[in-house]
């Protein structure tokens, strides 16, 4: 073993016996499993919560950040929901719309509403990079029927 | 019909133990038929059913506990084959979550959705992640990615994490790392930070900003600024720039390449605008704008408005109208949309209208809508029947019906234990 390959074992052990002792010292007890007070659809977290929490009031427009939350703490969306409630969306390989799924939730902000197959050409000359996190990588075997 | 038969395998295998070793076991069936036409003619009738279950202690609603989840999806066709396939199937998550009662400990196992600061990946591997002293917290993961019909998995990897530090109800920073390979080659690596922040309790700002470490350039910054309630008004404002050079690197479909000449890796866009809201009651009133603006390809304009009312155990309505206007013809265009539901005992109904009127012809049509009827009924306590059907005329469809039908039951405690999804 050389000096650089000894150095940064000893920089791995380090940091790992940090996180460790950072660990220990952490007795905060954890998220509840789940929202103790059952909520309806669309909470507004305000009506209880005066805090910080008040934050996730699900408004109309809660569908446009609500990536922020879960990329920040999706412990805290694990509350209420469970996971099939964000792969109805985020889906690896998807052949039914969101909207086609749950026509009887027209309040909910689900994308690719009406028409989508001409809207679609004018979404992506509009930003193509709202396409990209759904299709980029994942869920775009439909759009290989076009696009080989 | 073989994935059926492993999903029912599965949930036998795992709910007979569960039950009796007094471990909680739910979850809800989806079946789908779907009645449509393809674009060339051909009748497509598929059935699908979804899958998702869990198994868990709910011996406390703060202990630890070790918990299994599933979700999944097969599909046949009854007519011609849909998408090109008789039959498909898809696996979308099942992990082992071992969880500990300090700490917001957890370690999941198996294939896994991942959120954290750039991540959202799909991996079969393991994620770990606790709270430290401080506020800081931590999260890790690797295992190997999954990407729809690439080529094959050998010498595919995928690993990254974050690391965070937050003031409770005043701030939380985090930065976090991805890195993929594909055939042992790098593919992506990513670098970025999140920010949530809260000074006041009307004012609030969250975002992210995401950087290539291969192009050695940023790829997207999005910001969002909340204000508000002020005497039931809020704004909020929003802030994004991509550059598409960085942004579309490491894709899988040609519809995102550069080589085809779709996507301009010169073009750079900045989007910036907002949305003011006035609430009274059950009813919200709101109006938005929002510019695009490029570096190369000429501007458009987005603004419009809506008008929404919601009791969600009686009934609710909705009308919008939005302007799109650009600086080509097909960006050029008025939407429309109108919906009402209403609820009667068990019963449900509810119709959507959404339209489009292009300045210019797409295809010789000049107004293209879709309408829907759609109408649910409980009969059973844990089973809902539902159908819906949708006429449309639009520039691939002269005369489109289309027919839904499905039937969702929930089985085991009441779903989730949490009130719903």
């Amino acid at each position: 073993m050389n000096n650089g390959s000894i150095k940064k074992l000893a920089l791995v052990l380090l940091v790992a016996a940090l996180i460790a002792g950072m660990y220990a010292c952490s007795q905060k007890k954890s998220l509840l499993k789940w929202h103790p007070v059952e909520v309806t659809a669309a909470p507004n977290c305000a009506d209880c919560h005066k805090d910080d929490r008040a934050a996730l009031n699900h408004t109309p427009d809660f569908a446009t950040r609500h990536k922020f939350y879960a990329m920040q703490r999706k412990e805290v969306c694990d509350l209420c929901h469970v996971e099939s409630f964000c792969t109805d969306c985020h889906a690896h390989k998807e052949e039914i719309k969101p909207s086609d799924k749950f026509k009887d939730s027209p309040e909910r902000s689900l994308p690719h509403r009406g028409d989508y197959l001409t809207q679609h050409v004018i979404d992506g000359r509009i930003n193509p990079a709202s396409c990209f996190p759904c299709h980029g990588r994942m869920n775009n075997e439909r759009c290989k029927v076009c696009h080989k | 019909m073989r994935i059926i038969r492993v999903f029912s395998s599965m949930v036998l295998a795992v709910s007979i133990p569960a039950l009796a070793s007094g471990y909680d076991f739910s979850g809800q069936s989806r079946t789908y038929f779907q009645a449509t036409e393809s674009i060339d003619n051909r009748h497509i009738l598929p059935l699908y059913e979804y899958l998702d279950f869990k198994v868990e202690d709910f011996a406390s609603i703060a202990s630890q506990n070790v918990s299994f989840h599933f979700g999944g999806w097969a599909r046949t066709d009854l007519a011609d084959e849909a998408y090109g396939k008789k039959t498909n199937n898809d696996l979308q998550y099942a992990y082992l979550t071992i969880r500990k009662s300090t700490a917001n400990a957890s370690l999941d196992l198996g294939r896994i959705f991942i959120r954290e600061g750039v991540s959202s990946e799909l991996v079969d591997g393991a994620y770990v992640r606790t709270d430290l002293i401080r506020g800081v917290r931590i999260a890790a993961y690797g295992g190997v990615p999954v990407d729809t019909n690439f080529d094959g998995r050998g010498g595919d990897a995928v690993y990254g994490g974050r690391i965070s530090q937050e003031y409770p109800g005043l701030y939380r920073l985090g930065f976090s790392y991805l890195k993929e390979r594909n055939d042992r080659t790098d593919f992506r690596e990513e670098e970025g930070g999140d920010l949530w922040f809260r000074p006041v309790k009307w004012a609030e700002l969250l975002g992210a900003s995401s950087y290539n470490a291969l192009t050695r350039a940023w790829m997207l910054h999005n910001y969002n600024l909340l204000l508000g309630p002020f005497y039931n008004f809020s704004l909020r404002a929003e802030a994004t720039h991509v550059s598409y050079r960085d942004y579309f690197t490491g894709t899988t479909t040609s519809a995102f390449t550069f080589l085809t000449g779709r996507i301009n890796p010169d073009e750079k866009l900045s989007t910036g605008g907002g949305e003011l809201s006035y609430s009274f009651g059950k009813t919200g009133l709101s109006a938005e704008y929002k510019k695009y603006s490029y570096d190369i390809a000429g501007d458009a304009n987005y603004y419009g408005a809506k008008l929404m009312y919601s009791d969600p155990k009686n009934w609710g309505t909705g009308v919008s109208f939005h302007r799109m206007s650009g600086e080509t013809d097909t960006l050029k265009y008025y939407d429309y949309r109108a919906y009402v539901y209403k609820k009667l005992g068990k019963a449900d109904i509810t119709a959507d209208l959404f339209t489009v009127s292009y300045d210019v012809e797409i295809s010789g049509v000049k107004n293209a809508y879709s309408a829907s009827l759609a109408g649910g009924y409980y009969v059973m306590e844990q089973g809902r029947l539902a159908a819906d059907i949708e006429y449309a005329h639009n520039p691939y469809y002269d005369k489109e019906v289309r027919g839904f039908v499905k039937f969702v039951y929930n089985f085991g405690s009441p779903y989730g234990a949490k009130g719903g999804k």
